[in-house]
């Protein structure tokens, strides 16, 4: 597990936003991906939630520029969805420590 | 502007923002929804062209509220997102009638050609009413000649898909009428005044299998003395049809899924991409997991590709469709000939029923030609067929191969033998180790089965 980041892919996306929006595109990911983190968290063996939370997490850490959360959010997602609870409870805790390195990558970024 | 708005349905927040800035600043109007249930109302007020629809929404199934989108509205393009790990559930929804799914994360190129390609779909014909829009026949061509069971659900089959922007993939033995069926995909689509181009990518050298496909650009290599447009501009607009697609290159392979992502061609010695409309019907005569299994065909090549099964059921499965087509090709033959024929005996229709007919539809065409020409007229009789043609009844495919020299000759035994000979003992030795299956023999000696099914019939010749 790593917390690769790059921030062109944030930066891009910060870009089309326009100065306008760029701060509130910001906020929404920092309390987006912190809503996923915590759900995660507190029903880390509920394979519906993590299922759900992952589902938002493959689309934000992508969409975000963190292509190995991105894809650790793959496999845990596949796990969620065969009911994999090992599988789930050695993957999950690694997925949600890279969250909140990405979550602290966001919050040190800046609107353009 | 007064476009209508394009309704996104998404429920987080961030992701709402990105795609529509990404739309707004393509210049397109977009209207939000955070459930399916905002997304319904909003959807029922205006008329939305085109919907970006998460598959996963909070208050219910992105996929069940397609469907009810699109039995209101069912000229609305919907472009559905989802993440990789429920990619089936994308093919689903193709199935049903999205125009397009994007796998999540975003790309931004891919999501606009997706909604520019759904915004130029919206031709007059697809908003039609229903019943208008309802395919009410498929050509009246031999292949589709037959009331059998399984001809019955082809055609269901073609009704239905032909609406979508879905990609048909369509399988079956040579001779079977893949080609005919695409046709049909297309005449009973909305795209039906647009073009339809067919290339056989099995029947074009690989080194100018891009420039067909993509075009190329003068002196963009030896022999390109003009700019060429490739099939896929050829087809903007309406349909491209790559038949044999598992025979295609590995290479080419890469480019065909990224001109699938982006809907744009770069022709051969072009530094700019070109956009085109194009839908595209494939098919094969082999089993296309099977090549992908050997690594022969790409895996996300096939899922992309695979979205609409279509299988051409071979002639001796669909029962008294060949009396069908024999007896209307009879008339349509006699005809161009100036002759005049009564029918077919009753020994011919049992032995027509009772034969294999490896070569399918087109060898039944090819025995009443030959009946037509050879003969000045009357009931068809056994007496008139080809002589072969008997021969075959009842006799699985490999028994009517001559009984084979050494099968299992060491190199040194096959020295100062004929090629021919060498290529026969290859073949028999083939299809015996694959229990006589044609098909499967030519998948390992990498010939289409047709190839091999023409040198057999050439052996069993006096």
């Amino acid at each position: 597990m790593t917390s690769a980041f790059d921030p062109t892919t944030l930066n891009r996306l910060l870009q089309l936003a326009g100065p306008d929006f760029a701060g509130e595109l910001l906020r929404r990911l920092h309390d987006d991906l912190t809503t996923v983190a915590n759900r995660m968290t507190a029903d880390a063996t509920d394979c519906a939630v993590v299922q759900a939370q992952c589902h938002v997490l493959i689309a934000l850490a992508g969409t975000a520029g963190a292509p190995d959360l991105h894809a650790d959010a793959d496999r845990l997602h596949q796990l969620a969805l065969d009911r994999d609870t090992a599988g789930m409870a050695a993957l999950l805790p690694a997925v949600v420590r890279a969250t909140h390195d990405l979550i602290r990558a966001i919050a040190g970024a800046s609107p353009p | 502007m007064n476009t209508p708005a394009i309704l996104l349905i998404e429920d987080t927040p961030t992701l709402q923002m990105v795609y529509r800035s990404v739309l707004t600043s393509a210049g397109h109007r977009v209207v939000l929804a955070s459930t399916a249930s905002e997304g319904l109302e909003i959807f029922r007020a205006q008329e939305n062209p085109v919907v970006v629809l998460d598959l996963v929404l909070p208050d219910r199934d992105g996929l069940s509220l397609m469907q009810e989108m699109l039995a209101l509205r069912r000229e609305t393009s919907v472009i559905v997102m989802t993440a990789h790990g429920s990619i089936n559930k994308a093919v689903e929804a193709m199935r049903v009638g999205a125009h397009e799914f994007l796998v999540k994360p975003f790309d931004e190129q891919r999501f606009l050609a997706a909604v520019a390609n759904a915004l130029s779909n919206r031709t007059p014909k697809r908003l039609a009413p229903r019943t208008a829009a309802l395919p009410t026949s498929v050509p009246a061509n031999s292949a589709f000649i037959g009331t059998s069971d399984a001809m019955t659900r082809i055609h269901g089959k073609i009704a239905s898909v032909a609406r979508s922007m879905a990609t048909v993939f369509i399988t079956g033995e040579s001779g079977t009428g893949k080609e005919l069926c695409a046709l049909a995909v297309h005449g009973n689509s909305a795209r039906a005044s647009g073009p339809f181009i067919a290339l056989n990518c099995g029947a074009i050298p690989q080194d100018l299998l891009e420039s067909e496909v993509f075009g190329h650009m003068k002196g963009s290599f030896t022999g390109a003395i003009s700019d060429k447009p490739g099939a896929a501009t050829a087809a903007d607009g309406g349909t491209l049809f790559l038949d044999e697609i598992c025979e295609m290159a590995p290479a080419l392979q890469t480019k065909l899924l990224r001109f699938l992502q982006t809907s744009t061609v770069v022709p051969v010695g072009a530094t700019r991409p070109k956009k085109v409309n194009v839908r595209i019907v494939c098919a094969t005569n082999r089993d296309p997991l099977e090549a992908v299994r050997l690594g022969q065909f790409r895996e996300d090549l096939y899922y992309r590709l695979f979205v609409v099964p279509i299988h051409m059921p071979p002639l001796r499965e669909r029962g008294d469709d060949v009396i069908e087509i024999a007896e209307a090709a009879l008339a349509r033959f006699s005809q161009e000939e100036g002759k005049s024929f009564d029918g077919l005996a009753p020994q011919v229709q049992a032995l027509f029923r009772a034969l294999p007919w490896p070569g399918n539809v087109r060898q039944v065409l090819n025995v009443i030609r030959n009946v037509v020409v050879l003969n000045d007229g009357g009931v068809v009789t056994a007496d008139m067929l080809p002589e072969t043609l008997a021969q075959q009844q009842g006799a699985p495919i490999l028994a009517r191969v001559a009984p084979a020299p050494a099968q299992s000759a060491a190199l040194d035994d096959l020295i100062g033998r004929p090629l021919a000979e060498i290529e026969r003992m290859v073949i028999e030795a083939t299809l015996d180790r694959h229990g006589g299956s044609v098909p499967k023999a030519a998948r390992v000696l990498h010939l289409s089965p047709s190839t091999l099914y023409r040198k057999i019939e050439g052996w069993a010749k006096p």
